[in-house]
């Protein structure tokens, strides 16, 4: 398995039904965002529904908020919002062995949410995970977990085939922020695979079913 | 942002895509048992929706939910949405344009009970016969999607003011018709909801609490989502109850700060529960304004982990007057909580919630006082610090051993080694402290020392390794203890202290007199 690991200064991942005036941000990615950063990445659209795995654990240092212009679509008209966004965001993704390839040479660029949003390649590199107790955190997991948070329901993967792209799975989640302190991460401890290098665990996703 | 038409045409990706099962959930083989008309989502207002029409009928599942609950439950809402409130509540919801519950005032004149069952229950229809679409829900990922246009067969309102596509006029918070950036693609058709969503999110105000404003305005919409579900239907009984019972929202007590609300709800809850109750629970609330003026589009969640409403229901429950006066503290303006300073009025709700500590606040520095028990404390310290229970029992030891030390000093004394601890700004002066009092134990013939120097390294790191945080936790640790010892003793001394230095000026001034 590889781990990717991509730095960007903001990244925002707006709750998905949260589209008005302002927008808050998910404190992670959602799964359609990491689908759009591995269809960005190969250049055309991938399935989640359709890789063996995918894990994912996100950080940043503190949330701002921004102010955005926005025109309509095919109209003399623009709007200020405001965007919530994290700041100086990391993204480690966990992906079967054939993504090295894919994430040496990027076709479009990565984004960690819209796209201001830019998300450099920060390294590549072999990982194994050792299974044992440890705390998850920066992602969402089944809420078969059992783990106490956030629960919101979110995009699983957009169907891409057709302009507007539509949901194609849609579940609910627990949506973990990373662990700040030595209490959070005993309370998001679970039996799970770890990353020891970063000492987080790391769920993976199977989406294959 | 990248545009796949330029990679490969459409049609190319139609073709070679493998076809998929529709993500519906089909009935279990063999069950006699027909599909439940509603379900849990995960998204707040929907599920919301869903706890109101459940306790509108007095039920706790929605497998137990049949057509006649629908039925009385919609009959209910277009009586009590036309009532007194109602409208302007309504139109700070979905902006005032909701066609299906005719919010615009325009509308509103010719408005009956009738026409508003009409619409309710088309959608209904519709729920019952979802049809076909291309696109599964958004939110539930199970039903199909319903456009506008289906959704205008169905509505009891003039042709020019029918919905085209489905926006923030109907469901809270998506963009509008004429901002269509707010959806994927500029998508025209609005967002991808289905008639179960929909409906249910026609239900929501009825389970939500309003904060107003001192001066009775409406001042935003606190929605509570829970996890486990169920947990939903208490923490919104209240809210339910008021349409039901008198046809007026519920005003969350009066209070006008939500998280100040949320606090003393899970706090009430928790004097009819065991604690147990709350284990794996946690709580988001969504606070917001979704009127017609940009300015009054806004949403904060207020995410209440789990370790923190244990401690709520604890402290609350265990020593309801320490909880009281360890979160009497008010949030000043300039406290620089940002996040949560908008939303409560409490300094320690602020921090809770900003995963800061509180422990500063167990103890009344100023009065020598420790505000609650030694075993609220622990709680704090092990449920929400995650500090190790030996870890506490050791600093409880070491508190112990000092309190045994001090207390044979005169009280003179006494006072003043306690306030050198209680003003160790830096480490060295922490360290200082110890150096005396072990110096005082020799002193006095206390057998043994206070303690070891692995003792002493353990001490400055038994909270964490941020050798800054911890030494500052032991310490208020330390002084929660000795003023729950010595409070009267420190008290008597500091009260001499005033009169010494009262009788010192007076012998002064007397002075002059002999
Ligand atoms: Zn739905």
């Amino acid at each position: 398995m590889i781990r990717v690991k991509l730095r960007a200064w903001t990244a925002s991942f707006r709750f998905p039904t949260f589209q008005s005036g302002y927008q808050p941000t998910l404190p992670v990615p959602p799964p359609s965002t990491i689908q759009g950063i591995l269809s960005a990445a190969k250049g055309e659209p991938v399935y989640l529904t359709d890789i063996p795995y995918v894990g994912y654990v996100f950080k940043s240092e503190g949330k701002g908020i921004d102010l955005e212009k926005i025109y309509a679509l095919g109209k003399v008209e623009t709007d200020i919002m405001k965007r919530e966004f994290h700041y100086k965001a990391e993204l480690y993704l966990y992906l079967p062995d054939e993504w090295e390839e894919v994430f040496r040479k990027p076709r479009y660029q990565l984004l960690l949410g819209r796209s201001s949003d830019l998300a450099v390649v920060e390294e590549i590199k072999k990982v194994e995970l050792e299974e044992k107790e440890t705390a998850l955190g920066g992602t969402v997991v089944p809420l078969e977990l059992g783990l106490p948070g956030m629960v919101h329901a979110l995009v699983v993967e957009y169907d891409y085939f057709t302009v507007p792209r539509r949901a194609k799975l849609v579940k609910p989640f627990v949506v973990l922020p990373f662990p700040r302190t030595e209490a959070e991460k005993r309370r998001q401890r679970v039996r799970t695979l770890q990353d020891t290098e970063l000492g987080i665990g790391v769920y993976l996703h199977r989406w294959s079913g | 942002m990248w545009i796949i038409g330029k990679v490969k045409p459409l049609d190319e990706f139609l073709k070679e895509q493998p076809q998929k099962d529709p993500p519906f959930d089909e009935p279990p083989e063999g069950s006699n048992e027909s599909t439940p008309l509603f379900h849990w989502t995960g998204h707040p207002f929907v599920d919301a929706g869903l706890v109101a029409l459940l306790l509108l009928s007095r039920k706790h599942n929605p497998e137990e939910l049949r057509e006649e609950d629908v039925e009385r439950a919609v009959e209910f809402a277009a009586e009590l949405y036309l009532k007194e409130g109602w409208g302007t509540l309504l139109a700070r919801i979905y902006r005032n344009n909701n066609p299906i519950l005719m919010v615009n005032p325009s509308m509103r004149k010719n408005t009956t009970k009738d026409k508003l069952e009409f619409s309710l229950k088309g959608l209904f229809k519709l729920v019952k016969n979802p049809g076909e679409s291309e696109e599964i829900c958004q939110i539930c990922g199970r039903y199909p999607a319903l456009s506008g246009m289906k959704l205008r067969s169905i509505i009891n309102t003039k042709e020019r003011e029918r919905p085209k596509e489905i926006t923030g006029d109907i469901f809270p918070l998506l963009g509008t018709g004429d901002m269509r950036n707010y959806f994927p693609h500029g998508n025209e058709m609005g967002a991808s909801i289905c008639a179960h969503c929909l409906l249910l999110a026609q239900l929501f105000p009825i389970a939500s609490y309003i904060i107003t404003t001192r001066k009775g305005k409406v001042g935003g919409i606190l929605v509570l989502h829970a996890y486990p579900y169920e947990k939903n239907l208490k923490l919104l009984e209240d809210a339910v109850g008021s349409a039901r019972k008198s046809y007026l929202y519920n005003n969350a007590k009066g209070m006008t700060w939500p998280v100040d609300f949320i606090f003393d709800k899970i706090a009430d809850l928790s004097k009819r529960v065991d604690l147990g109750y709350w284990n794996g629970v946690s709580i988001v609330a969504y606070y917001f304004l979704n009127g017609n003026r940009t300015g009054e589009q806004w949403i904060y969640t207020i995410r209440i982990p789990n370790p923190i409403i244990l401690f709520i229901a604890y402290a609350s429950t265990y020593d309801n007057s320490g909880w009281k006066r360890i979160s009497s503290k008010r949030l000043g303006k300039k406290s620089g909580l940002h996040e949560y300073s908008k939303l409560t009025s409490k300094e320690a709700y602020a921090k809770l919630l900003n995963g800061e500590s509180i422990l500063p606040y167990f103890i009344d520095k100023k009065n020598r006082l420790a505000n609650t028990k030694w075993s609220l404390l622990a709680f704090y310290c092990s449920e929400v610090l995650g500090l190790d229970k030996e870890a506490l029992e050791f600093i409880k030891g070491v508190a112990d051993k000092i309190v045994e030390t001090i207390e044979k000093l005169p009280d003179n004394k006494l006072s003043r080694r306690v306030r050198e601890l209680e003003r160790a700004e830096k480490l060295y002066q922490f360290e200082g402290f110890f150096i005396r009092v072990e110096r005082d134990r020799q002193e006095l013939g206390v057998p043994e020392a206070l303690m070891s120097f692995d003792d002493f390294a353990r001490i400055l790191t038994g909270y964490g390794e941020d050798l800054n945080v911890s030494w500052k936790t032991v310490k208020n640790l330390l002084l929660f203890r000795i003023y729950e010892k010595l409070h009267d003793r420190l008290m008597k001394a500091s009260s001499k202290e005033v009169e010494g230095a009262e009788e010192a000026d007076e012998e002064f001034e007397e002075g002059g007199e002999e």
